[in-house]
Formats: C-alpha cells, structure tokens, sequence
C-alpha cells in the first residue's frame, strides 16, 4: 500500500495541492476570524472587526449566559416593547440581550415577513413554537413532506431538550460554513486522484506487465490502490480539519460547545449541541470525501482514462447538487439527489433539512442518511472496482 | 490546424464535458423562465401568473406606465399613496394603476439596504427623483463603512452619474435578468471547460510519448506547431461559446421577445445604483464581448502554463489557482477593496457582467476616468497578445 500512496503523492500537482490545502486552511481560518463585525454601540457607526468584535460580543453575552429561562425571554420582550421603533428596539435588546431579538424573530415570525414583537403578549410558548414553526413551514410545501414524515418530524421538534443553554454562539455558525468551504476544496482533490487511481500504469505504457500478473494479483493490487486513496483523503482531510480548528477556535472560542443548536438554527431538528454537531460534520464530510474519491476512481477503473473519468466524474459529483436547487422535480428523486455525498459536505442545510429517510427500520435525519449512503457507496465500490480494473486491464 | 481540432474534439472528457454544458445552456433559462412567478392587482385582488403567462401578464401590466418617468408621474403615484390610511390597500392601489412604479420610488428613496420596511407614504415628494441615484450611490458607500476608500473618487463617480440618460425609459424588461443570469452561469461552465481543454494542448504529444518525433523537426517549424495548437484552441473554444450563446438568447427571446433594448440599465432593479450609461442591448453586446475575451484569456493562460509545465494535471492546478481566485473570492468578506479592484478586471470576471454593472470603482489609469469593463478590455487584449506571442516559442523549447 505504501508504494501506491508513493504513486500518488509523488505526482507535482498533488504535492501542490496539497500545500495549497493545507496553507488554504489557515488562510480560511483568519479570514473568517476577520469576517466577524459588531457595532460597538446601537447608536454609533463604528464597526468593531475581527477578535475585537467576537470579544466585544462575548463580553455582552455575560448577562444573558446560562440557561434560557421564560422568565429572561419575557424580560427581554418587555424592553423590546419599551421601544417603539422596531429597528432601534431590535438593535438595543441586541446589545443587552445578545442573540434574543433573532430567537424571538425565528419563533414568532409568521411564514411570511418578520414578526411583530410589538404585538406579543409573552413569551410563555416560547418552547412550544419550535414545533409550530415547522408546522408552518411544511405547511407551505405540502407535496414536500409524507404524512410519516411530519408526524417524525414534529415528534423529534418537540422532543428536543429544554430550557436551551445560551451563550455566545456566533462563532460556530461561521465555522460551519468554513468548514463547508474546505471540504469543497478537498473534495475537488479527491476527484483529481481518484480520476487517475486506476489509469497510472496504462498511462505510464506499463499495464502490459500488470497483464502477466494473473487475476488474484491484480485484485490484490487494486484494493490496495483503493487503501492509498482513502489514506490520502483521511490525511489530508484531518490536517486540514486540524490546522482550521486550532487556529480558528484558538481565538474564536469554545464557548456554547454544551448548547442546543436551536438556539442558532431554531427550526432543526437535530438533537445535538454545537461542539457534537461540528464533529459530527467533520465525520460526515470525512466519509462523503471518501465516497466522492472513490465513485470516481470506479469510473476510471472502467474508462482507463484519467481526462475522462475527471470530467464524468466532476459531472457525476456536482450534479446532484445543482438538480436539488433547482425546484423542478419530484419530492422524491430531490430526496435522493440531496442524498448524494457531495450534498454531504453542506453541514449547515444538512442540520436544517426536514426530510426524514427510512432504512430498514431505522428513520434518520438527512445527515445520517447521507452518511449511512456514502459508507453503501464506500462499500460498493471497494467490492465492484478490483474487478473492473482486473477485467479491464486483461481485456486490452 | 485541422488535425490539431481532432486531437481534442475526438476525446472523451471533451464530449462528456461538452454535453453537460449544453445541457445546462438549455436547461437553465427553461427552468428560470418557468419558475418566475409574476403578480398583479385586480380591483383589490391578487393575481398570480407563473411562467410564460406571467410574463405576458407582466407585459400587458407595463404597458400601463410605457413611455419616459418624470418627476410628475412619480408625484402622482405618490399622491395616490397618500390618498389610503391602509398601506397595503394604497399599495394594492398603486399597483393596480401604475404597475411597478413604487419599485423606482423605493429604489430611489429607501435607505440604502432597508428596502424591505420602507414605507413609500413617508417620501414628501418626487421632485428630486432625477439626483437621487448620485445619492443612493452615496449612500451605498456609506453603508458598506468604506467612505475612506472612496472619497478620492468621488467627484469622478459624479461625473461618471451625471453621464447617464434621463429620464428612464419604462418598458418591459423582465426576461433580461434571466438572460443574464444564465448566460453568466454558462460562460463560467464554459471558463472550467476551456481550462480542462488548454491544460493538455501542448502537453498532448509528449503523454502520448511522441514528444520525441517533434523535438526532431527543425524550431521553426515547432512554433509552427504550436500556432496552429493556439488557433485551434480558440476556435473550437469560440465554436462552442457561439452556440451556447445562441441557445440561451434564442430560449429567452423568441417567447419574450426583446423590448427593453433601448432603455437604460438603471431600469434593471438590481442596477439602479450602476454608474454605467449602457442601454440594456449595449450591455447584452458587450456581455457577449467581455465573456468571449475573458473566457480566451483564460484558455490562453492555461496553454501557457502548460507549454511551461508539459503534464496535464499539474498545469490544470497550477492554472486553477492563478486564474480562479478573483473569480471565486470576490464577493467574500474581509477583502480588501484595493484588491476587489484588481480581481474585477482579470479575465475570468470577465464571464460576471453584473459585477462589472454594480461595481463603484473608477479606474484612473492614465487613460482618463475609466469603469472597470473598459479597463478590463485593454488588460485582457493585452494579456491574450503577450501569451499568443510567447507561449509557441516556449513551447517549442520546452520540447527540447
């Protein structure tokens, strides 16, 4: 297996990309460090950037920190509705209740347009609203959803744990995007490797020797082509993931690791707090980047030809991917599209996804499921492709 | 030249990657066409057009309110604002008898970024409507925190406003959004594609292991070669960006048709703030021409650093990362505008129009005040000079 890890990380542009990634993992860290913005009052025009601005956000957070009482909720509302112009009211409970206004806004909003604060009695349903969000929500995309569906849904909403823990959160939520933009960039040298996996030696004019080789040989070569690859993706993917969490977090925090996502994505209905659901996208996004590698390294175990294979196997990948925005097909084929492991790398819509897959007698959340697919898919292809490659390389 | 056009017109990534592109070029203004929901008001009441009937609704709704906008068009719709307690029913109202209107008066009085709220009966009058884009410019600046930034160029930004026509032309100009939007889509899936196509031309022959025949002829002759490999790239390359562009405009005009020709860009929603003078067909033309450049630019750049590097893969990276950056990194936060700046003329954005229609900055280059397509043209006809130059010549002594 090391020879063939050898094959592949002794090409140019992998030692390329490789650098790239991992000093784009850094670059992506600081960037998104520099991405944060806060007001340093409602009232004045300066704009607080970077470490200043998360510091600045976290010091107002200390009012508010620990436990999301009703009783805090209803204080908060209360001097939102001593305000009368809702912009100024919305900005000054945001500085004394960092976070609140937003939480108020996702569970009294009506499907259509903000919600008018103003007009609210209380807060006392506050933690009953989730499910009538999402209620609302499916209501408006009635052919989206199977009766099954909403009613696992609404049980999994309303079984969520309360009172929420809050703290200061906003750090998390930008880390789930970054850590979106890095998967994309190494799935992007996934399918460059995968593409070449099996056509190395007839590109290099030496598969006349693999011939000589007999079948059980090559079978035993290809599945260690297959290991080169997953070790290739697994380093890569750990350093990259490594050197953006210590450099991130470093500065960003820990803060709210113990907290309900809800209190970020209020209509999610996953049952995990921030620190849980970040490993647990690393861990999907790891095995989607997998499962991405290797459908395109199957592809060019038949094809023999890296070009080619490349370029089914970016179509292949990224397909899905546009068909599922664009809103023209059925429930049920989008559901199987976003099921797809390029999908897998998209942690945020995977955390607000209200679909629920049934295997076996297992339901599961969007996440799961595709976890759950690409791990079939890792499977397959590790069973499917010696052979191709076997069969091919006789063959000729 | 032709047997250079076989060696890639014959591969299979190029066919697979052709189809895909084509696919989207047809798919992707049907579906934006057909997902488009258009509404109207009728004695009160809400209609709701999808699709194709939408838009001819939209036409017949724009026909209302054809011709020039004056300030006293505006005062009337203003004053029928008025006329209502209820802001809905005055909205419902204004719509009903002058179709769109109170999108202008939103455009040009809402503080910048808070069109959402805005609440039109709080404007007093109209009278001003033909300044208010300097304004709102001002505006925009200030709300994006760069005053610093932009205070030099003001005055030139100024002059660069006071240039545009007045008053608007109102006619119907709902089917160039989705033009756009799909034409810049596709132009970028034909900038990838020219990338996977300019990233094995000159490396071609030596993966084939027949690098050894053409280090046998004489230089001269290798250069030879390696023009005849540039032209073709350019034409199979241009080939394909025809086509693709008559399948797109073809798609959305021949059912919509292309009134709007005429009319200034600032009718556009997303362009009132534009400091560009361009009638919406002068932008579709130029659209077309910057794409083009752009999209050969970065074809050529990619020949280069193959000529340079000789192995696909690698120049395919190495090309990814030198030519995709201002593309893909231009809108994201932290950047620095001076940088923004330099990213908007590099030829790849040359495929992102609106960028271009949208963008504050005034290039002061020595060539007089310039807006950034302007500049992008002469760096980008430069850029494809210095590469056709240089890289057979290298080509042919990287062969050696």
């Amino acid at each position: 297996m090391s020879y063939e890890f050898k094959k592949i990380f002794n090409e140019l542009y992998v030692k390329l990309l490789v650098c790239g990634i991992l000093i784009g993992s850094l670059a992506v860290a600081i960037i998104t460090i520099n991405s944060f913005g806060e007001l340093e009052s409602p009232d004045s025009v300066k704009e607080l950037k970077g470490k200043a601005a998360i510091e600045l956000s976290k010091s107002r957070y200390k009012n508010i920190r620990g436990e999301l009482t009703l009783v805090k909720i209803n204080e908060a509302l209360r001097y939102y509705k001593s305000i009368p112009s809702p912009d100024e009211a919305s900005a000054k409970t945001d500085e004394r209740y960092p976070g609140v206004p937003f939480l108020l806004d996702s569970a009294y909003s009506k499907t259509m347009g903000t919600a008018n604060l103003h007009n609210l009695k209380s807060g006392n349903d506050f933690y009953k609203r989730n499910v009538v969000q999402i209620e609302n929500k499916i209501a408006k995309a009635p052919d989206e959803y199977g009766d099954r569906e909403k009613e696992t849904i609404i049980q999994r909403a309303s079984a969520i744990k309360t009172p929420y823990y809050f703290d200061f959160h906003g750090q998390w939520k930008r880390g789930y995007t970054s850590l979106t933009m890095l998967f994309i960039v190494i799935s992007i040298a996934s399918i460059l490797v995968g593409s070449r996996l099996f056509s190395y030696e007839r590109e290099n004019n030496m598969e006349i020797i693999l011939t000589t080789l007999g079948k059980s040989k090559l079978y035993a070569i290809a599945r260690k082509k297959v290991f080169a690859l997953w070790a290739f993706i697994t380093i890569l993917c750990f350093l990259s993931v490594t050197i953006f969490s210590i450099c991130y977090f470093a500065i960003a925090g820990l803060s709210a690791w113990n907290s309900q996502i809800q209190i970020g994505y209020f209509m999610s209905v996953n049952q995990l707090t921030f620190g849980e659901a970040y490993i647990a996208m690393a861990i999907v996004g790891w095995i989607s980047l997998l499962a991405i590698g290797t459908l395109v390294a199957l592809f060019n175990a038949y094809i023999q030809r890296s070009l080619a294979s490349l370029a089914i196997g970016l179509v292949i990948v990224i397909l899905p991917w546009i068909l599922v925005k664009l809103g023209v097909f059925p429930t049920i084929i989008k559901k199987f599209f976003s099921l797809q492991p390029f999908n897998g790398l998209f942690a945020e819509n995977n955390l607000l996804s209200l679909h629920v897959y049934k295997f076996a007698f297992f339901d599961v959340l969007t996440m799961t499921a595709v976890l759950i697919n690409s791990l079939c898919i890792l499977a397959f292809c590790y069973l499917i492709s010696p052979r191709l490659f076997g069969q091919r390389i006789i063959k000729n | 030249m032709f047997y250079e056009l076989k060696k890639f017109y014959t591969n299979l990534a190029v066919i697979i990657m052709l189809a895909f592109i084509i696919l989207v070029a047809i798919l992707l203004p049907v579906f934006f066409m057909s997902e488009h929901e258009t509404y109207s008001y009728r004695d009160g009441a809400v209609v709701k057009n999808t699709g194709l009937a939408g838009y001819s609704m939209g036409k017949t709704q724009t026909d209302k309110v054809k011709g020039s906008l004056d300030e006293k068009k505006l005062n009337q719709v203003l004053a029928l604002y008025k006329s209502f307690d209820d802001d809905m029913e005055s909205y419902k109202n204004v719509e009903e008898k002058y179709p769109g209107l109170s999108g202008y008066l939103i455009k040009a009085y809402a503080p910048y970024g808070e069109e959402e709220g805005f609440l039109i009966k709080t404007i007093s009058n109209a009278d001003d409507f033909g300044r208010r884009d300097i304004v709102q410019i001002k505006n925009k600046i200030l709300r994006s925190g760069q005053e610093d930034f932009f205070r030099a160029s003001l005055p030139q930004i100024e002059r660069k406003v006071s240039e545009i026509k007045k008053p608007y032309v109102i006619e119907f100009v709902g089917q160039w959004p989705i033009l756009i939007a799909s034409l810049t889509f596709t132009y970028a899936a034909i900038a990838v594609f020219s990338l996977l196509i300019s990233s094995r031309m000159c490396s071609f022959e030596k993966e084939q292991k027949m690098d050894l025949i053409l280090s046998s002829i004489h230089k001269k002759q290798r250069i030879g070669i390696g023009y005849k490999k540039i032209l073709a790239m350019v034409i199979y390359i241009s080939a394909v960006f025809a086509v693709c562009t008559i399948i797109v405009s073809s798609i959305v005009f021949l059912p919509l048709g292309i009134s709007g020709w005429n009319t200034q860009v600032q009718n556009l929603p997303e362009l009132f703030t534009s400091l560009s003078h361009w009638s919406i067909g002068e932008m579709y033309m130029f659209l077309i021409a910057m794409a083009w450049v752009g999209i050969i630019g970065v074809s050529l750049i990619g020949f280069f650093v193959n000529a340079v590097f000789q192995q696909t893969y690698t120049s395919m990276i190495i090309t990814a990362v030198l030519v995709f950056p201002p593309w893909l990194l231009y809108s994201s936060e932290g950047l620095p505008l001076w940088l923004q700046k330099v990213f908007l003329i590099q030829p790849i954005n040359g495929t992102q129009i609106f960028r271009h229609m949208r963008s504050l900055f005034v290039y002061d280059i020595g060539l007089g005040e310039l807006l950034s397509y302007t500049v992008f043209f002469v760096e980008a006809v430069l850029c494809i000079l210095a590469l056709v130059l240089l890289s057979p010549r290298l080509f042919a002594r990287r062969l050696r």
